[in-house]
């Protein structure tokens, strides 16, 4: 007999989502921009503007981990918010 | 000798802010010292939002009609499909007024924008985004607090079932992520969005002066397809603000562990 699971993520994380693009783009344009004025601190070169933006490359990444994680985990259709 | 026309001058000088309003057939307007052209636009889209909710929305009307209906669709969707839906009844409907105000504020500015004698929109500003995302902040740090304590607010950040000894990385992530990644999303997305819309509004129309009469008809139709294409653009930026700004309030308000 087949098993009916009715398993669903639930739909706010998806819609969570729905951000991802632009907190990838944010992140790495704020730790870009901390990177930079490092730099420019520190007299010149790329070097933090770089660790920057890999920084905020990884909190984008980061946060795209989460949404996928939550977006696997099957809900309890019987339980309410 | 007539200095050559720079098409990048032309957009930068119209997108930026200024207190020197050209009018069309009246001139330059010179405004006060404390007003700028966004400014004013900020004023009157307030203006505009009292005189729609104050003076045309009936809301003593048993039956809405007319803009009231219309109005009433909107205002009930974000109240029952996202405010309640994400953020939970009782602290969603004390939020209910300040999400509506946030949408409908950010759609009056951004409409404001789309009228040509507006050179500009405040929203293509991101000091005015910064300052929304701010109020955003405000929720999601002092609101936070409020609704769960000092300590509970921390430990909110540190997510069920992790090692302790993952927590000393996981948590400042969370941290930082929550307090200047989600805001600043919001701020950069609206920004984004507005400020290159009236970019491209402004290249095509300054093609015109460029190639003279020849781009004539291919500025105009190109311009007009890229207002409309802006009305669309700024319907669902402002929706897509106010929605993410339920969302991210509502995980700190409902932490889902």
């Amino acid at each position: 007999m087949v098993k009916n699971t009715n398993e669903k993520a639930s739909p706010k994380n998806e819609l969570s989502a729905l951000g991802l693009g632009y907190i990838m783009m944010a992140a790495m344009i704020i730790f870009g921009l901390l990177g930079h004025w490092a730099d420019k601190k520190s007299g010149g070169g790329y070097k933090w503007t770089l660790v920057g933006l890999l920084t905020g490359l990884f909190f984008g990444l980061y946060e795209a981990w989460k949404v996928a994680v939550g977006a696997n985990v099957p809900q309890d259709p019987t339980k309410k918010d | 000798m007539k200095e050559p026309f720079a098409l990048d001058q032309f957009v930068i000088h119209h997108i930026t802010d200024s207190n020197q309003w050209h009018l069309p057939f009246l001139g330059v307007l010179q405004l006060p010292g404390f007003l700028t052209i966004q400014k004013l636009m900020v004023l009157i889209g307030a203006a505009l939002m009292l005189i729609v909710f104050c003076g045309l929305y009936r809301k003593n009307d048993r039956v809405p009609k007319g803009l009231t209906n219309f109005l009433e669709g909107i205002i009930l969707h974000i109240r029952n499909d996202l405010v309640i839906e994400f953020i939970g009844e009782e602290d969603g409907r004390r939020l209910v007024p300040f999400f509506c105000t946030l949408f409908f504020f950010i759609l009056f500015l951004n409409f404001l924008g789309l009228i040509p004698i507006f050179p500009t929109t405040p929203t293509a500003n991101v000091f005015m985004t910064g300052a929304l995302a701010f109020l955003i902040l405000v929720f999601l740090t002092a609101g936070g607090i409020a609704k769960h304590g000092l300590l509970k607010y921390f430990t909110m950040f540190a997510p069920a079932g992790v090692p302790k000894f993952i927590l000393i990385f996981i948590m400042p992530l969370e941290i930082i992520s929550t307090i200047v990644i989600k805001p600043g999303a919001l701020m950069i997305r609206l920004f984004a969005n507005m400020f290159a819309g009236h970019i491209i509004i402004l290249s095509i129309l300054g093609l015109l002066i460029v190639f003279g009469w020849l781009a004539a008809l291919p500025a105009i139709l190109g311009a007009l397809f890229a207002s409309l294409l802006e009305i669309i653009v700024a319907t669902l930026q402002a929706y897509i603000f106010t929605f993410l700004s339920i969302v991210f309030i509502g995980q700190i308000y409902r932490p889902q562990h």
